[in-house]
């Protein structure tokens, strides 16, 4: 559940007025260096928090601004949002639940409370880049979808907290792999707050460009023996190249597939 | 469909196969002829087409949405394109093929199971398979990643799967789904190269000889550095990519292959994640490790946790236990070597102090300046600091010292001693002595008044008290110490004053001047007043329970180590007892007679203080006695929630006794009559409830016959029966030396007060049943049994001699205890 300091912040202001938002930054990541590199050459990618509410809305956010193919998951029972106090928290289910249904309902039950701890802003967020929120544990991998991932699969699967990573490595295990396909998952610690979200929505879009910037690289390059090799090797080095930089977000990776 | 308009320019061409893939994507149903019609194309001459070919089969074989069933017929038709496609040398194109062939594997496999007389489909698959498996050890990365998850798929399909037919997933393929007597499939063959694939997957995790060489390379091939590293990294990623896409291809292995299952988890856990870090520590490095420590440990708690009852659990639980404390120490070990050198690092930085120092004109001290002489001529009066100030920094000779704390100096000074060079100092010490001659000898060419004024403003000038009278010296002369060195200078700045000639740095003959004496009466008040604080200290602390007050530190436990309630508890009743242990000599003559002992020896003391007027025992000191008197009052007033005073106070007293013993033969031990009066003092409050009472009872360090009288008259109380009796029970349980004095009581009780036969009768009966045994002459032995009792128990509470005699007297069947009447320690 998603840890909303005590006195509103700014970020909820901010986050309430996502729509405005939302086109300006449209706006100026299409001008800038990824507007083209997204559609280029676009590494796809997958976001994943615990209740596909903050984090991993806010890196799908800061994602799909950049133009890159974007999905993004909970692993989470079920979607739990603060209540009035830490023993009621607000429960609505996966995949069913739609962002606007929780809007309405917490606007209900306390507009002030919610939008004060920007619980109403972070919705109004998320119900204009998706319907609702999904579990990581129901996404059937490879079936088409609807949105920016036509065919249903990513090349990299970013988790926003370890435990997170530690289940979606695990239930990949599990799944025993049918897809036979390499995907790359990539832990971004986050602590779970507006603040932090952002900090980190900004530190995965940094790592998105960068792999795919090491993508674009290793695509042109023509080997004695190979030619437009892939990033997989490249990884690790970008990894802790970008982990330099990013300090404050500790990092984890694993190749797991399909 | 698309391959039919060979004449359109390749950018419409992909954009048609664009959509025929959307076509696909939203209805499965078009699958298998879309991938027919795009077959010619993907071997046709445009690698553009050709790359997305590869792409389209390989997601052809993954989609959930196409059936198993229609995947196989596909499959079949595939393999040729496929097997042109393994040719090419695009990673992209050959990652997709690789990833394509290891959907279609087993399809194939069951095929081939299925059609006995198709050799040749089974040839395509094998030659596919060798080119996978050349290009597993020198492929791109990429294309490497998918070699190894082709890789599990040969091993998942050619080693035996779950043996009871009732478990088997039917879609699943395995040597067991092959029929016998194929004439294609060889089992033992399979199996074999199974099995060599399996040590091929399971060889990345063992320490691998190319990472030695690299090392090497590296470390020799210093001039080359630069290369060398990169390609020592570029090694050391691969192998952590590699590395991390095997383990998370184990674990269905091992949880559908249990004939190798054995063979895996060993090689995991052989794997050592952490030795990454010890080849080279770069920040990827330590990335690494973790990445591959934290895959390693969700691969194997998947594992255990599929099967908690299998045979690996305990194994895997102890590996991921040591692993925690492996990676924990390597840290640590890690956080240390990095704080310890970075040379270059400091390097740099000390130059840069050294430039701004040698910017700001500092000669700092390898060689000081003799005597800074343009100093001594300008302002000829030289301070104290001018005097021991070394160097000729401006900013450094006008910084008062005085402003910073104290603590920071002597922190200063404790550090700049250790690091100080030994000639360093040597020169220091020598430039200021001629400093010192130099001055002494010059005579003074500013006027002396000139001098003093300033300094003595400076310095909050305060008379010497030996000159002054003396009323602000309070309890203890305050100041003296703190500023020796003031007064000093004060006192030659006055010597000055009254003598011109002579020179103001001279420090002449001073001593201390002896602080005021206290008189008798002072001395003992402010004794007294030091005695009450910490008593108001020890009180401050009352707030918290007994039992969280016991120390938890064991034997570990140094008395008064921390100043909490038991450290001042400590100290207090060590003070009353040992603490005045040197002193008490000579008190006791001035003070004894007049003094505390007089006043304290009022009353009910006399009992205990018997022997004070005859003998020549020594008699404590008033101080002593004063604590010990306030110390008594003290538990009394709380006794309940002050028990542990008690108890520490009174096993110091026994223990000083017996130490003076030794020293003074003829000194008045305490322990008796203070517990005594403890104990007087605590009876008549005791109630039926304070079993906590007990406790005191059983930890004092001596019981006496005395106390047991009074543990006896508790018993009388029918109120408080039960506690008495409950007393002596205990102490006969659980104090087996004062077992004997306990049952005389009890043996008491039970032959003078029947009414406590109902409670004394188990006890006795247990420990002296001879008491029940004899009934002849009931009455009798009743009556004679009472007086002689009596004498035992009304025996003059005098010396433990005395004591056990009487009782010695008192019965014959007692006789035999009279030896541990004594006391328990």
């Amino acid at each position: 559940m998603m840890q909303i300091p005590p006195q509103p912040l700014p970020t909820g202001a901010l986050a309430a007025e996502a729509a405005p938002e939302v086109q300006q930054r449209h706006d100026e990541e299409s001008r800038g260096q990824n507007g083209g590199s997204g559609k280029d050459f676009p590494l796809k990618f997958c976001t994943v928090c615990a209740s596909n509410q903050n984090r991993s809305m806010e890196a799908h956010l800061v994602l799909s601004l950049s133009q890159y193919p974007v999905i993004s998951f909970g692993t989470g029972s079920a979607v739990r949002l603060p209540g009035p106090s830490i023993d009621k928290p607000n429960i609505y289910s996966f995949n069913s639940t739609t962002y606007d249904e929780m809007y309405n309902s917490l606007k209900e039950k306390d507009p002030r409370l919610y939008h004060a701890n920007g619980l109403l802003g972070m919705l109004d967020r998320n119900r204009r880049i998706k319907g609702c929120p999904e579990r990581w544990q129901d996404w059937k991998v490879g079936v088409p979808r609807k949105d920016g991932v036509e065919d249903g699969v990513v090349d990299v699967v970013v988790t926003c907290e370890e435990r997170c990573w530690d289940i979606v490595v695990d239930d990949l295990t599990n799944r025993n792999s049918p897809l036979n396909r390499l995907v790359h998952i990539i832990n971004v610690d986050i602590k779970d707050n507006h603040e932090e979200a952002l900090v980190g929505g900004k530190g995965i879009l940094e790592l998105a460009n960068m792999l795919s910037e090491a993508a674009r690289e290793e695509r042109e390059k023509a080997g004695p023996n190979f030619a437009r090799e892939t990033v997989d090797g490249r990884v690790p080095e970008v990894l802790a190249k970008w982990q330099e930089r990013f300090p404050g977000l500790p990092a984890l990776w694993t190749v797991g597939y399909f | 469909m698309a391959a039919a308009q060979g004449l359109s320019s390749v950018e419409d061409q992909l954009q048609q196969l664009g959509s025929a893939r959307a076509l696909v994507l939203t209805d499965p149903v078009y699958w298998p002829q879309v991938l027919h019609g795009i077959l010619p194309i993907v071997s046709g001459p445009v690698v553009e087409l050709r790359r997305w070919g590869a792409d389209f089969l390989a997601e052809t074989f993954s989609t959930p949405v196409v059936e198993a069933g229609e995947k196989l017929k596909l499959a079949v038709a595939c393999l040729d394109t496929m097997v042109r496609l393994m040719d090419e040398r695009e990673s992209g194109i050959l990652k997709s093929v690789v990833q394509c062939s290891a959907s279609v594997y087993p399809l194939i496999f069951r095929y081939i199971c299925n059609n006995r007389e198709d050799a040749a489909t089974w040839k395509k698959m094998d030659v596919l398979k060798s080119k996978i498996l050349s290009l597993w050890d020198t492929g791109p990365v990429g294309v490497r990643l998918c070699c190894i998850k082709f890789v599990q798929r040969v091993i998942l399909v050619q080693s035996r799967g779950v043996t009871d037919p009732r478990l088997a997933d039917r879609s699943e393929v395995s040597l067991s789904t092959v029929p016998t007597n194929h004439p294609v499939l060889s089992l033992p063959a399979l199996d074999a190269e199974a099995q060599g694939l399996l040590d091929r997957l399971l060889s990345v995790l063992h320490e691998d000889p190319r990472q030695e060489n690299t090392v090497t390379t590296t470390t020799t091939t210093t001039n080359d550095g630069e290369s060398s590293r990169i390609t020592g990294i570029l090694i050391i990623n691969s192998d952590a990519t590699l590395i991390t896409a095997t383990l998370n291809n184990l674990a269905q292995l091992v949880k559908t292959r249990n004939p190798i299952a054995a063979k895996i988890v060993s090689a995991v856990l052989s794997f050592n994640p952490l030795a990454i870090v010890s080849r080279s520590n770069t920040i990827q490095n330590r990335l690494m490790m973790q990445c591959m420590e934290k895959t390693v440990r969700v691969l194997l708690l998947n594992i255990v946790r599929a099967n908690p009852q299998g045979p690996f659990t305990a194994k895997v639980s102890q590996h991921l236990t040591r692993l925690t404390r492996m990676k924990a120490d390597l840290l640590e070990e890690l956080s240390r070597k990095r704080a310890a050198p970075t040379p270059d690092n400091d390097a740099v930085k000390r130059l840069k102090t050294d430039q701004q120092q040698q910017h700001a004109v500092v000669t700092p001290t390898p060689t000081p300046p003799p005597v800074p002489p343009q100093q001594q001529i300008i302002n000829g009066p030289m301070s104290y600091a001018q005097l021991y100030s070394l160097s000729t920094d401006v900013a450094m000779t006008s910084f008062d010292g005085q402003q910073l704390p104290l603590e920071l100096i002597l922190e200063i000074i404790n550090r700049s001693m250790y690091n100080v060079q030994q000639h360093n100092l040597d020169a220091a010490i020598s430039a200021v002595r001629n400093r010192y001659a130099a001055i002494l000898s010059a005579p003074p060419p500013a006027p002396p008044q000139a001098l003093a004024q300033p300094s003595s403003q400076s310095l909050s000038y305060a008379p010497p008290p030996a000159t002054t009278d003396e009323p602000h010296t309070g309890p203890l002369p305050h100041t003296v110490e703190n500023k020796i060195g003031k007064q000093e200078e004060e006192d030659k700045v006055e010597s000055n004053d009254e003598d011109e000639e002579e020179s103001e740095l001279q420090l002449g003959k001073f001593c201390l001047p002896p602080p005021p004496t206290l008189s008798r009466e002072d001395l003992r008040e402010s004794s007294f007043d030091a005695v009450n604080r910490i008593f108001s200290v020890i009180d401050q602390f009352d707030k918290t329970s007994l039992v969280s007050r016991k120390s938890k530190l064991g034997v570990m436990r140094l008395a008064a180590s921390n100043w909490d309630r038991e450290g001042w508890t400590t100290l207090i009743t060590r003070l009353a007892t040992r603490g005045m242990g040197g002193i008490q000599g000579e008190d006791i003559k001035s003070d004894a007679s007049d003094d505390y002992g007089g006043d304290d020896g009022d009353g009910d003391d006399d009992g205990y203080d018997e022997e004070e007027g005859s003998s020549k025992l020594q008699k404590p000191s008033a101080l002593s006695n004063f604590i010990r008197d306030k110390l008594y009052t003290c538990i009394i007033e709380d006794f309940r929630g002050r028990m542990d005073i008690a108890i520490s106070w009174l096993n110091e007293e026994w223990y000083n006794d017996r130490i003076m013993a030794k020293a003074q033969p003829n000194r008045q031990p305490q322990y008796k009559i203070w517990m005594m009066k403890v104990m007087d003092g605590i009876f008549p409050f005791l109630e039926g409830k304070d079993r906590m009472f007990m406790r005191l009872l059983s930890e004092i360090p001596e019981i006496t016959v005395e106390l047991l009288q009074k543990v006896k008259m508790l018993c009388l109380d029918p109120d408080r029966a039960v506690l008495g009796i409950q007393m002596l029970h205990f102490l006969a349980m659980l104090r087996p030396p004062v077992r004997n004095m306990c049952m005389d009581v009890l043996e008491d009780l039970w032959l003078n007060h029947t009414e406590l036969r109902g409670q004394t009768h188990k006890l006795i009966l247990k420990w002296r049943p001879e008491v029940l045994a004899p009934k002849p002459a009931a009455p009798l032995d009743e009556n004679a049994g009472t007086p002689e009792i009596q004498v035992a128990v009304s025996a003059p509470s005098g010396s433990v001699n005395g004591n056990s005699a009487a009782t010695a007297i008192a019965t014959a069947s007692l006789s035999d205890n009279t030896n541990n009447t004594a006391m328990a320690t």
